[in-house]
């Protein structure tokens, strides 16, 4: 029996240690990956695969790779879970003919720049950055991918982009440092805005409702976790702050694996800042939304820049507790255009979630390498990045965003076009705030005794 | 502020005494670094928020299930992998649970998913206010489970019959089986126990905390502090340890700064190793 038992607990081990990977055959994949990686340190073995990507267009019938990077591990695993499920709708919707669906490829089967070529996603795994770099490689190296999009954090597409630049594959992220557009990648290309027009547009909204709401709003507290993507935007916070007139009264930072932030959200308390400006991951920002609770304390206005506020975790389990939160995003579900009422009913019915913002920019911007690939004729990388430098060709009926267009100059890979939204949650549910029209704001936030 | 800062600190030290107490079991009965103490708690919450899925029970009424259960899955995992291990060289022994708490995170992705998770609607939920100190209801029933775990753990290891068996074999094992004690079956039992120790603080902490699959890992570092800083072997000395660190934790954070908490905490005890090499009630 105990015999039966150790052997049960030992499959238990390895299958469980299987999971890390993601799937069955990750195991496998990874030590490949390895391999990939040394040998990527072989020039030559690079410029064969840069060869092998130039030498160009699919035939007809054949099936295009893009890569998907998500995290199977860590606080971003279900965000991970919903850009597969996504993934999922958009290749059957580009792949198989879908009258009356107002999205890229519906009208027709595959793609037609490419004799109705196919494309399937192919998931990476992106929990760290130096998972990052072996998976992009090997999905790259392996798999062959026209592309890389993804649930990217700025840490894990700055090394995704070390593989991407040496094998000449695209790269579309919304990891939203700076340092992103300032590196000159050739290959690089962010639709949406950075931290910096995020933050700037933040405190353009504070304005605003001072000026027409009389909003009274003088201090900022910044509250910002310690890794990069929390130190960036509190460097870009307080420097944004002082050019609009704000005072930072306090700025903590802290540590996203952190087992309590008691004394953070004391130290907050006691400053009693007009807004609480927030840099979170979903764990996090779960936390402090607890220890708010816990200490009787919430802000006039708690505004976070995405990242856990826009994750499905923070309003799931949060429910009507994230009221008054706002946050700077890209989508919403509310968002009056056709292509965004589809593709929110279609991931509502099939993951019974609803689908936010970041699931959906993570794996539109795999759709917009597919557009790319299907103006050039090629899946050659140079070839898709001259045309997404020129512009791309996409009906803006067909795009839940509603952005006027896709433009990623050579210089530094930034659309033209990419605009931020501020949102706020209201009966567990996001709205948009601003531009004003499709949800009113809430201000200010009543106490936790008062709601 | 002073006040709540205390009652915050003591708060929190009793998370960590609840997984130091665990570690200092397991450690001074049998010297295994219990490295899966973090993922038993884990397992804990998720055992909790399961029974309130079914039943709609509270983690309040639920908990002695849970701490029942957790103690047989200790001795499921004592029987199967650390008995064997505790055969093998010193490295496997040191290791072992370190393996355990990797398949345990990622068996929970499988089972659970990696989505965060929280029980909802508890028993007990509100804050009393005693001046200028707001109790946190939800924080006090940790409070109350920490001592009351304790007290329970005190009394069985002086008072029963078992409990002295355990003493006596983590004392001298070859002696104690001389004199008739089963060294095994302590074993056993002293590791089922530590397992239903971090079953009674998960139980609770689903009360404070969202959790996912991952949370235990976070937790790990500070129940070892907290055991170092008490004393290996010394299950009084893991509960103040812990303690300590709460406090350590709250105050240097809220008057100092946040970005120096963890530094205290390990200068403490560096200080503490350096002047007190077993720590304050090490033997």
């Amino acid at each position: 029996m105990k015999k039966l038992l150790a052997v049960f607990l030992s499959v238990a081990m390895v299958l469980s240690l299987a999971a890390c990977g993601g799937d069955s055959g990750s195991d496998k994949k990874d030590t490949k990956a390895a391999d990939a990686t040394q040998a990527a340190g072989d020039t030559k073995a690079a410029e064969d695969t840069k060869a092998a990507n130039e030498s160009g267009s699919a035939a007809s019938g054949d099936t295009i790779k893009i890569g998907l990077m998500v995290s199977f591990t860590g606080s971003g695993v279900q965000a991970g879970e919903e850009c597969q499920a996504l993934a999922k709708i958009f290749e059957d919707i580009i792949n198989n003919k879908h009258d009356g669906v107002s999205l890229p490829f519906a009208a027709d089967e595959g793609l037609p720049g490419l004799g109705g070529a196919k494309i399937e996603f192919v998931v990476g795994d992106q929990s760290t950055a130096d998972i990052a770099l072996s998976e992009a490689e090997r999905l790259i190296t392996e798999e062959g991918v026209i592309g890389l999009c993804g649930n990217f954090s700025s840490a894990t597409t700055k090394t995704a982009m070390v593989a991407a630049e040496k094998y000449g594959v695209p790269v579309i992220s919304e990891g939203t440092s700076m340092s992103l557009t300032e590196a000159a990648y050739t290959y690089f290309g962010r639709s949406f805005p950075g931290d910096d027009v995020f933050i700037d547009d933040s405190f353009s909204y504070l304005d605003h409702l001072n000026e027409t709401q009389n909003a009274e709003i003088k201090t900022i507290c910044l509250i910002s976790e310690d890794s990069e993507f929390g130190t960036n935007i509190a460097k870009v916070e307080a420097e944004a702050a002082a050019a609009h007139g704000y005072d930072v009264i306090e700025n903590i930072s802290y540590n996203k694996d952190a087992t309590n932030v008691t004394s953070e959200v004391l130290r907050a308390k006691q400053a009693n800042a007009d807004v609480v400006m927030m840099s979170s991951y979903a764990a996090d920002a779960l936390l402090f939304m607890q220890e708010f609770k816990t200490q009787d304390y919430f802000p006039k206005m708690l505004f976070g820049q995405r990242g856990g506020f826009m994750a499905s975790d923070f309003a799931i389990n949060l429910k009507n507790d994230a009221d008054y939160v706002l946050t700077t995003s890209r989508w919403n579900a509310d968002m009056d255009n056709a292509a965004a009422q589809e593709i929110a009913k279609l991931f509502k019915d099939d993951m019974g979630v609803v689908l936010l913002g970041d699931a959906l920019t993570s794996v539109w911007d795999g759709v917009l390498l597919a557009v790319a690939a299907n103006q050039a004729g090629s899946t050659d990388g140079d070839a898709m990045r001259a045309v997404m430098a020129e512009g791309l060709d996409l009906d803006p009926a067909l795009d839940p965003f509603g952005l006027e267009g896709y433009k990623y100059p050579e210089k530094h890979g930034q659309n033209e076009f990419g605009k931020a939204i501020v949102l706020q949650y209201k009966g567990g549910e996001l709205g948009t705030v601003y531009p004003e029209g499709s949800a009113e704001l809430m201000y200010p936030a009543k106490g936790w005794n008062e709601r | 502020m002073f006040l709540q800062v205390l009652y915050e600190g003591l708060t929190m030290g009793t998370i960590y005494a609840l997984l130091a107490m665990g570690i200092a079991l397991v450690w001074g009965v049998m010297n295994i670094l219990s490295f899966s103490q973090g993922e038993f708690m884990m397992v804990a919450m998720y055992i909790t928020f399961f029974i309130n899925l079914a039943t709609g029970w509270d983690p309040l009424a639920a908990m002695p299930i849970v701490i029942v259960v957790m103690f047989l899955f200790g001795i499921l995992i004592y029987r199967t992998i650390i008995a064997r291990a505790l055969k093998g060289p010193v490295l496997s022994q040191r290791l072992v649970t370190f393996a355990l708490g990797m398949v345990l995170t990622n068996g929970m992705i499988l089972i659970a998913g990696g989505q965060t998770k929280s029980v909802p609607d508890k028993l007990i939920s509100g804050t009393i206010s005693l001046g200028s100190v707001a109790i946190s209801k939800e924080k006090m029933v940790l409070v109350v489970t920490s001592i009351i775990v304790t007290l329970l753990l005190f009394w069985f290891m002086n008072r029963t019959k078992m409990g002295k068996a355990i003493r006596a074999t983590s004392q001298d094992k070859e002696a104690a089986g001389l004199v008739g004690i089963n060294t095994q079956t302590a074993y056993m039992i002293a590791f089922g126990i530590s397992a239903a120790i971090a079953g009674a603080g998960g139980c609770a902490m689903t009360y404070s905390y969202y959790f996912m699959p991952n949370i235990g890992t976070n937790f790990m570092i500070f129940g070892f502090i907290a055991v170092c800083l008490g004393g290996f072997g010394s299950i009084g000395g893991a509960f103040v340890g812990g303690m300590i660190m709460g406090i350590i934790d709250l105050f240097t954070g809220t008057y100092l700064s946040v970005s120096y908490k963890y530094m205290a905490v390990s200068v403490i005890f560096l200080l503490i190793v350096t002047f007190k090499p077993k720590g304050l009630f090490g033997r």
